[in-house]
């Protein structure tokens, strides 16, 4: 019995290795006094070859952005102020050959050149709520991840669990102080 | 089962609450079956694009199914822990549950095993071959097609345009002044090579010419100027492609600027391109989540698989529970029924054998039941018999430990039932009264078990009694030894009244042969005297007075002695009239403690006794002799203590004093004619006693007082007046 649980227990250590590892390399607040104040993203390891294979096969890949307004409490866990979801779709045009970048809502741009867009892929600039920033103590929390989405949870959510799609990751959370 | 009418209700309760459960689980099954049909289906119109309601459907559909898989796997779970607790507590049914549940376990596994690894097999082996390697090749060649065809568009599109530029620059056109003859000749080269347009960019960005002229407007085949892919071109000295819809745009980068051509795709072009475009991302997506599909399908064949075996299991356990239940019952009503309750009955509603068997074993108790009350009535009789006959009857087993002992052989042996029921005789008849009768017994049994009789005699502290003992052995059926019956008769008052009648016969004819010869021996000697006293003179003559004074005095001793011997054997019978003792007792103690001062008198009398029908005189008599034995016995100093109580069979008194007492030799004895342990006493007093109590159908018995002295107890029957 308790070689089954060792053997979970490894089992649940090792699947997120399994995926692509990508982190936040860094956050960053800006235009903050402004009326838009906006948080900036840069990933690093986006590209790995699983991804990039999949990329350049076709596949168009959604990078979700899942921001978080935080005020920290010191007791049991912090109450979300404002939770916000970003998209960003990369993907490859098999005929014209062209890298192309889709953010929300609609802006789209294309490259020719993969250094280009993998450097432009790489830093994600979302806007932001002003009124939950301006909150005593605030902080923002973010984090990326691409997996395949099915309605057939949990299923496939265990299958995924069990044998992720080889272009999946999930990055590191990351926070920045909003309110000095 | 029943005992009473409270466990018939629980039961009832517990049968309605196993049917509900039962119910539901059939329902919870049919609704898992339902759902997995309807997954199954809606897996099926996957390959089609899904609606949000389709897919909002299947979503629920995957999750309810797997609520009741959860719901089986608990109630399941449940049952097997339950059962494996009372495996462990060794639970009456839990072995044959856990045969049951383990047979269909293993009936189930094999092929529910087998088909997964079967269906698991062909869907993984079918999913592999959505990604076959002719199937990939067939895709990419088409891939390599459309991208062949827009490589070749493109490079004969930039050929073109260096054409178109190169004709413009000799022949002048992209000089400032001849730019309508520019205009007319991009519109030209447009229509002579089926472009929709063709436009030249400075480094700027700004439109230097377009074959639309002048009035360009915004349109899908006109490229943008502020495009940033038209200064990308620029900036990297590279044609660059796109598509716009169903155009296709190339800019070609010039040493000032770029020129861009707008191709119209055909429509049967663009949609077949579309298409292959389509399809190979789609085949690639589809191999990103080739693992994931794979394991969703393999997951749901578990499931299944899994809902089968829970089933089985469940389906053993509610097989074994109702195999079990009964059976559990019967082996309880049977240990019931072992420990004597007879009442108990099972209530279990079975249609099939074991029902048969339920009936069969509550009709089995009710007969039991009856056998028993008969029986119990029988033996309620038997005992009852037993305990009212004056005969003691004591019975053995072959061991020799008493079962049973009737009141008659109680008394007699002053025994206690508690302490003697199945002791062995040896240690109950170890007091030394009952030496005798244990000795008895034991020379009986070991001379050969066969019917045989003595008479024994118990010397207690109250007296002798005299025991005709017959022993008769006990056989079953087949003849084996299986005990001993003791049966004892109290012939005391018999040897009494044998040895009283032979004493009476005695005193008659001694009275009789004695009596006769002594008055002409009396007489004689009286005529000796008067005769022959004259002539005897001096010392003859004083012999001769002497010796016959002598003999009349002794004569007349010996007549009075005959006489009170007489007297003994000829009482008279006794004349019953009203009599109270209370009355007798009480003069005589007053006329005694008179006489006798160093004498105190206890006198207990209750005030209601009855005058009882006995003879004045003789009573009179009875209690004279016996306070005079006590005085005598005390040597006229000391206490005598006189009770009396009455109840409706008999009244009884008590004589004690405080003398020597009797010894225990002496008891039989003290009741014989001419026995007594003084020195002037005849010993007919307690004698004559005897014989006037034995008259009025009574008894005499003595015992020694405490701390010392002697009790006479007088049983009188107690007919009232």
């Amino acid at each position: 019995m308790r070689r089954l649980w060792i053997i979970i227990g490894f089992l649940l250590l090792a699947l997120p290795s399994w995926a692509g590892n990508v982190t936040i390399k860094k956050v960053q607040l800006i235009n903050m006094g402004s009326e838009y104040p906006c948080l900036k993203v840069e990933l690093d390891g986006l590209f790995f070859p699983r991804l990039k294979e999949a990329l350049l096969g076709g596949v168009s890949i959604p990078i979700d952005y899942t921001v978080t307004i935080k005020k920290p409490r010191s007791v049991l866990w912090d109450p979300t102020l404002w939770k916000g979801v970003y998209c960003r779709v990369i993907k490859y045009n098999l005929l014209t050959e062209t890298f192309t970048i889709k953010d929300p809502p609609e802006l789209e741009r294309e490259f020719s050149d993969f250094q280009r867009f993998s450097q432009e892929s790489l830093v994600f600039l979302m806007p932001l709520p002003p009124k939950p920033l301006k909150v005593k103590g605030a902080y923002v929390e973010v984090k990326a991840h691409r997996m395949y989405e099915s309605h057939f949870f949990p299923l496939d959510f265990i299958s995924h669990l069990l044998f992720p799609s080889p272009s999946d990751f999930q990055t590191n959370k990351m926070r920045v102080k909003a309110h000095k | 089962m029943k005992g009473d009418s409270g466990n018939t209700i629980k039961e009832r309760e517990t049968h309605s609450k196993r049917k509900r459960s039962l119910l539901l689980t059939g329902l919870l099954f049919l609704v898992f079956a339902g759902l997995t049909c309807l997954q199954i289906y809606l897996q099926h119109q996957q390959g089609k694009p899904l609606k949000i309601p389709a897919n909002i459907l299947l979503l629920t559909v995957v999750n309810l199914n797997l609520i009741v898989l959860m719901i089986f796997i608990v109630m399941v779970g449940r049952n097997l822990v339950k059962i494996y607790f009372e495996h462990k507590r060794r639970a009456l049914g839990a072995k044959f549950k856990v045969k049951l549940i383990t047979a269909f376990i293993a009936l189930t596994i094999i092929p529910t095993t087998l088909l997964f690894v079967i269906a698991s097999g062909l869907i993984t082996s079918s999913i592999e071959n959505w990604f076959n390697r002719q199937r990939e090749d067939a895709l990419k060649n088409s891939l390599e097609i459309a991208q062949a065809y827009y490589q070749e568009l493109n490079n004969r599109g930039e050929i073109l345009a260096q054409e178109i530029v190169r004709t413009a620059e000799k022949s002048g056109f992209m000089d400032r002044e001849n730019h309508g003859r520019l205009v007319w000749f991009l519109s030209k080269k447009a229509k002579e090579h089926k472009l929709k347009a063709i436009e030249i960019f400075d480094a700027r960005g700004n439109l230097k010419a377009s074959s639309k002229g002048r009035k360009r407007r915004e349109k899908a085949y006109l490229a943008n100027p502020h495009d940033a892919r038209l200064t990308e071109a620029f900036i990297n000295k590279k044609p660059l492609s796109w598509d716009k819809n169903r155009y296709h745009m190339l800019a070609v980068p010039l040493s000032y600027g770029e020129i861009v051509l707008s191709y119209k795709i055909p429509s049967s072009h663009y949609k077949s391109l579309n298409s292959i475009i389509q399809h190979y991302e789609g085949y690639q997506q589809l191999k990103e989540l080739k693992n994931p599909i794979k394991t969703g399908y393999i997951l749901v064949f578990l499931m299944a698989t899994l809902l089968i075996l829970f089933s089985s299991i469940w389906f053993g356990l509610h097989l074994a529970r109702g195999i079990t239940v009964p059976i559990e019952a019967l082996a309880e009503a049977t240990r019931e029924v072992a420990g004597g309750n007879l009442d108990i009955r099972i209530d279990v509603e079975a249609d099939d054998e074991i029902g048969i068997l339920v009936n069969s074993f509550n009709q089995m108790t009710q007969d039991l039941q009856k056998s028993r009350r008969e029986l119990e009535e029988r033996k309620r009789y038997t005992e009852t018999v037993l305990e009212n006959i004056a005969t003691g009857v004591i019975s053995l087993d072959k061991e020799g430990k008493i079962l049973s002992i009737n009141r008659a052989a109680r008394n007699l042996l002053k025994l206690d039932y508690r302490e003697c029921l199945g002791m062995p005789y040896k240690q109950v008849f170890k007091e030394g009264y009952l030496e005798s009768l244990r000795d008895t017994v034991r020379k009986m049994l070991h001379k050969g078990r066969e019917k045989e009789s003595r008479e024994v005699k118990l010397v207690t502290e109250e007296g002798v009694i005299h025991l005709i003992v017959g022993i008769s052995p006990l056989r079953d059926e087949k003849g084996k030894y299986s005990g001993m019956v003791v049966v004892m008769e109290d012939i005391t008052e018999l040897v009494k009244a044998q040895r009283a009648a032979a004493w009476e016969e005695v005193a008659r004819r001694v009275a009789h042969e004695i009596k006769n010869p002594l008055t002409p021996i009396s007489l004689s000697a009286q005529r000796l005297k008067k005769k022959f006293g004259g002539y005897m003179q001096g010392e003859d003559g004083e012999i001769f007075y002497r010796c016959t004074d002598t003999i009349v005095k002794e004569v007349e001793e010996l007549k009075r002695m005959v006489n009170e011997f007489y007297k003994f054997a000829r009482l008279p019978k006794i004349t019953p009239k009203p009599t109270n003792i209370q009355e007798i007792i009480k003069d005589l103690a007053a006329l005694y403690s008179a006489s006798h001062k160093e004498v105190s008198f206890q006198v207990e009398l209750p005030e209601d006794m009855p005058s009882l029908l006995l003879d004045r005189d003789q009573i009179n008599r009875v209690f004279m002799n016996l306070l005079e034995n006590a005085i005598e016995a005390m040597d006229g100093r000391g206490k005598i203590t006189i009770k009396a109580r009455y109840d409706e069979k008999s009244a009884v008194v008590e004589i004690a004093d405080e003398g020597m007492g009797v010894k225990p030799e002496d008891k039989e004895r003290v009741f014989m004619p001419y026995f007594s342990t003084k020195e002037k006493g005849k010993g007919l007093g307690l004698a004559i006693v005897s014989r006037i109590i034995a008259d009025h159908g009574g008894y005499i018995r003595l015992r020694n007082n405490k701390p010392r002295g002697t009790v006479f107890i007088i049983e009188l029957p107690g007919r009232a007046a």
